[in-house]
């Protein structure tokens, strides 16, 4: 049983952040929090690209940062997968030779054939030859699942992975994420402000407010009893979206 | 009936506009008319000529190739320094920017006080090698590099600060090294701009004078670049002079229309 | 009262006595001074030091008039002036470049001025031990020379061939100048200009004469530009240039009867 466990200190411009938490794989953690809480910070701590002053990050046995030890891993060794709101896939690049960037990066020779696996499994292989700007917003965010979890981390992170779609199209997106969240074997890490992607796809809710956790359990714990008049705010929202 | 655009340009504009385009063109049409045209072909095969226009192309092909070698790096360093405090930042930025405003026999002044047989450098290098460099091709090169390289150098770094960082942060969640995000991300991305400085940066060696014929001097075949042949015989021969001025011209509109649109939509980032 | 006008007259004697600083010749009759305006005047590189020396003294005896030199190659020079150059008076440093400018019907009548031989000139450490023009046959030294279509590459070309030597040089220079700039810098072992260049570069170059310079001598004609917005203030400049106290100034610059 290898639990993902991060308990950390990141400066920030406004306010430092402090939090600890951690999941059990096959999980899917929720981190909710208003604009400027501190929810990026988490997820740029993980993947590596933000420094932790101080705390340590581990997935199992394997220390991806440690300050006290003076361990901080290069993204490109942490095996924390991200999926952008934006996407962010490489514009140069062709679907598949987005998907294929992660198992090429690393090395391996059938790198082009698990990518189209990969896209097979998502129901997108039409789209292996176009150019992301061909792409619609809810097919972009699946090459962008698909390319995430054709580099096989241990940790996946979704950083509002729905914000940027429009409305009919993120219950769709929405579901067939969650569906493909179920096979995955690692820790999930979901970062949203909307309380119906934490309903359709969270087991347990991280609330984190002005750089502090003000609440952790699972939604219906949550639910019964809010501790911060945020998030019965959240709360409040829910099946608006 | 053709609806006309909200958004095309006021009428008025076309008078300057058309002015501007005027002094760009008429010039060098001046130069086609009046050419020589039945003797072309007797004035271009001259030894001399072809002899230049090797020399020219080839040391301008080389200079592009250095410019890229040495100028990309420095443009990345270039575009690190928005992080440095002020007077580096702007220092840096000046110093890269100087041989675009310097004119450039001030530059083979220059380089022949640090690069010359009496040189801050040129000397130690006869001395103890037996190295001297003006009179050379490589001072044609170096001439050319010195006067030539801020174009790309400045054309890569704006393609970098345009560019999504946050591509490269995506990379390396996927796993790819520095040196992969390098070569599989960022260069690709800033392809356009290395293009584009690479044209501008060939041409202009190409069209270089004050700075190498003060530093490499003028000799048929080793230093004597097509601008400087084309002065000279300007005194002698003024037809031949006009003829290899065509040769010019033809071999830069040659090589900017090789180069696809796409590029030159670098030079405008 | 009386000894003060003494001291003021006796201050008055020994000021005019000081003001009579050397000069190499009387300015021209100060009562010409009804010139006025500007004139535009090209004139060969191997001018430039001399013909400065004659301004100064033309504008002493005509303070109205303002000179404006414009010294190059000639050949340049004379390219430019057949091309539309506003110019008023041109010096050339050889008949040949003078003639382009006649061929276009713009000046009439020529006169030479002066001549000019050509001299080897080192640097003033003499590097490479020249003594004299044959040592520049050496492929290992490091030469400078005029090209061919400037009047002291002509020179220069003139003196090879009634030689017979073969030399190389590793660059042909656009004016006399940029050959001398080149030897001072200690750039070259050796470079060919004028007796004059070599005077005027005042000890930053050693000269070298060699008799086979009176081969190949330089004739410099003047002549006023038929186009001339200031006839009357150029033909007086030229007639400075020819007259016996111009002639004696341009000789202690080194150059000789024409």
């Amino acid at each position: 049983m290898t639990r993902l466990v991060a308990d950390v200190r990141v400066a920030r411009g406004s306010f430092d952040l402090d939090v600890a938490f951690s999941l059990a794989e096959g999980r899917t953690l929720a981190i909710v929090g208003p604009n400027g809480a501190g929810k990026s910070s988490v997820v740029g701590a993980l993947a590596g690209y933000v420094e932790v002053r101080e705390g340590r990050i581990l997935v199992g046995d394997r220390v991806l940062t440690d300050t006290a030890a003076g361990v901080d891993l290069p993204m490109n060794k942490r095996r924390v997968g991200v999926v952008f709101q934006d996407h962010l896939l490489f514009p140069h690049l062709t679907v598949l030779q987005n998907v294929a960037f992660g198992p090429r990066s690393i090395g391996r020779e059938d790198a082009t054939a698990h990518a189209a696996a990969w896209l097979d499994r998502l129901g997108i292989a039409s789209l292996a030859a176009q150019r992301p700007r061909q792409l619609s917003g809810g097919q972009a965010q699946r090459v962008a699942l698909a390319r995430t979890l054709a580099a096989e981390p241990s940790v996946l992170v979704l950083d509002e992975p729905f914000a940027s779609l429009d409305v009919e199209v993120r219950a769709d997106v929405r579901a067939e994420v969650a569906l493909h969240l179920g096979g995955f074997a690692g820790h999930t890490i979901l970062v949203s402000h909307d309380i119906d992607d934490v309903a359709a796809l969270a087991d347990e809710v991280l609330v984190v407010e002005s750089g502090r956790v003000s609440q952790r359990g699972t939604l219906a714990e949550i639910e019964a009893t809010p501790a911060t008049a945020y998030v019965r705010r959240l709360l409040s929202g829910r099946g608006e979206a | 009936m053709r609806r006309r655009s909200k958004t095309s340009i006021a009428p008025a504009l076309w008078i300057p506009a058309g002015l501007a385009l005027g002094l760009l063109v008429l010039p060098l049409a001046g130069l086609i008319i009046r050419a020589p045209w039945a003797q072309l072909p007797e004035l271009l095969s001259r030894p001399t000529v072809l002899q230049a226009l090797a020399l020219s192309v080839g040391t301008a092909g080389l200079t592009t190739v250095l410019s890229l070698l040495l100028g990309v790096p420095l443009a990345f360093v270039l575009a690190s320094s928005v992080d440095w405090p002020a007077v580096p930042r702007r220092l840096m930025r000046a110093l890269v920017t100087v041989p675009l405003v310097l004119p450039p026999v001030v530059g083979g002044v220059a380089l022949l006080l640090l690069l010359g047989r009496r040189g801050l450098i040129g000397q130690p290098l006869d001395d103890w090698f037996g190295i001297t460099i003006p009179f050379t091709t490589a001072a044609v090169v170096i001439a050319q590099t010195f006067v030539a390289m801020p174009f790309l150098v400045l054309s890569v770094e704006g393609a970098l600060r345009a560019s999504d960082r946050r591509f490269e942060i995506a990379a390396g969640t996927l796993g790819a090294s520095r040196f992969t995000i390098f070569r599989r991300v960022t260069l690709p991305l800033i392809a356009p701009g290395i293009g584009a400085g690479a044209l501008l940066c060939f041409t202009r060696a190409l069209g270089e004078f004050g700075a190498t014929i003060t530093f490499a001097g003028s000799f048929p075949g080793v230093t004597q670049t097509l601008p400087i042949a084309t002065y000279l015989e300007l005194q002698r021969d003024p037809n031949a002079a006009i003829a290899l001025s065509l040769v010019l011209i033809v071999v830069s509109i040659v090589v900017l229309v090789s180069l696809r649109d796409r590029w030159t939509a670098g030079l405008r980032s | 009262m009386k000894k003060v006008i003494a001291i003021a007259a006796l201050t008055a004697l020994a000021l005019s006595g000081c003001a009579a600083t050397p000069e190499p010749a009387p300015a021209p009759s100060a009562s010409e001074d009804t010139l006025s305006g500007s004139i535009t005047v090209f004139a060969a590189a191997s001018l430039t030091e001399s013909f400065d020396q004659l301004k100064t003294e033309f504008v002493k005896a005509h303070p109205n008039v303002t000179i404006t030199f414009n010294f190059g190659g000639s050949s340049a020079l004379a390219e430019q002036i057949v091309q539309g150059a506003p110019v008023d008076v041109f010096a050339a440093a050889s008949p040949a470049t003078m003639a382009t400018v006649v061929d276009a019907s713009l000046a009439s009548d020529p006169t030479d001025f002066v001549s000019n031989t050509l001299e080897l000139a080192v640097p003033t450490d003499n590097p490479a031990g020249v003594q004299a023009l044959a040592d520049l046959e050496n492929p290992d030294l490091t030469v400078a020379f005029c090209a061919a279509e400037v009047p002291c590459g002509a020179a220069t070309v003139k003196v090879l061939d009634a030689t017979g030597l073969t030399i190389t040089p590793d660059t042909y220079e656009q004016d006399v100048k940029a050959v001398l700039t080149k030897v001072e810098l200690g750039e070259v072992d050796a470079g060919l200009v004028y007796k004059t260049d070599v005077l005027a570069a005042d000890g930053t170059v050693l000269g070298i004469e060699f008799p086979e310079a009176s081969e190949a001598v330089n004739l410099y004609p003047i002549a006023t530009l038929t186009d001339s917005q200031n006839a009357e203030a150029a033909d007086a400049f030229v007639a400075w240039v020819l007259s016996p106290e111009g002639q004696e100034l341009l000789q202690t610059w080194g150059f000789g009867a024409p």
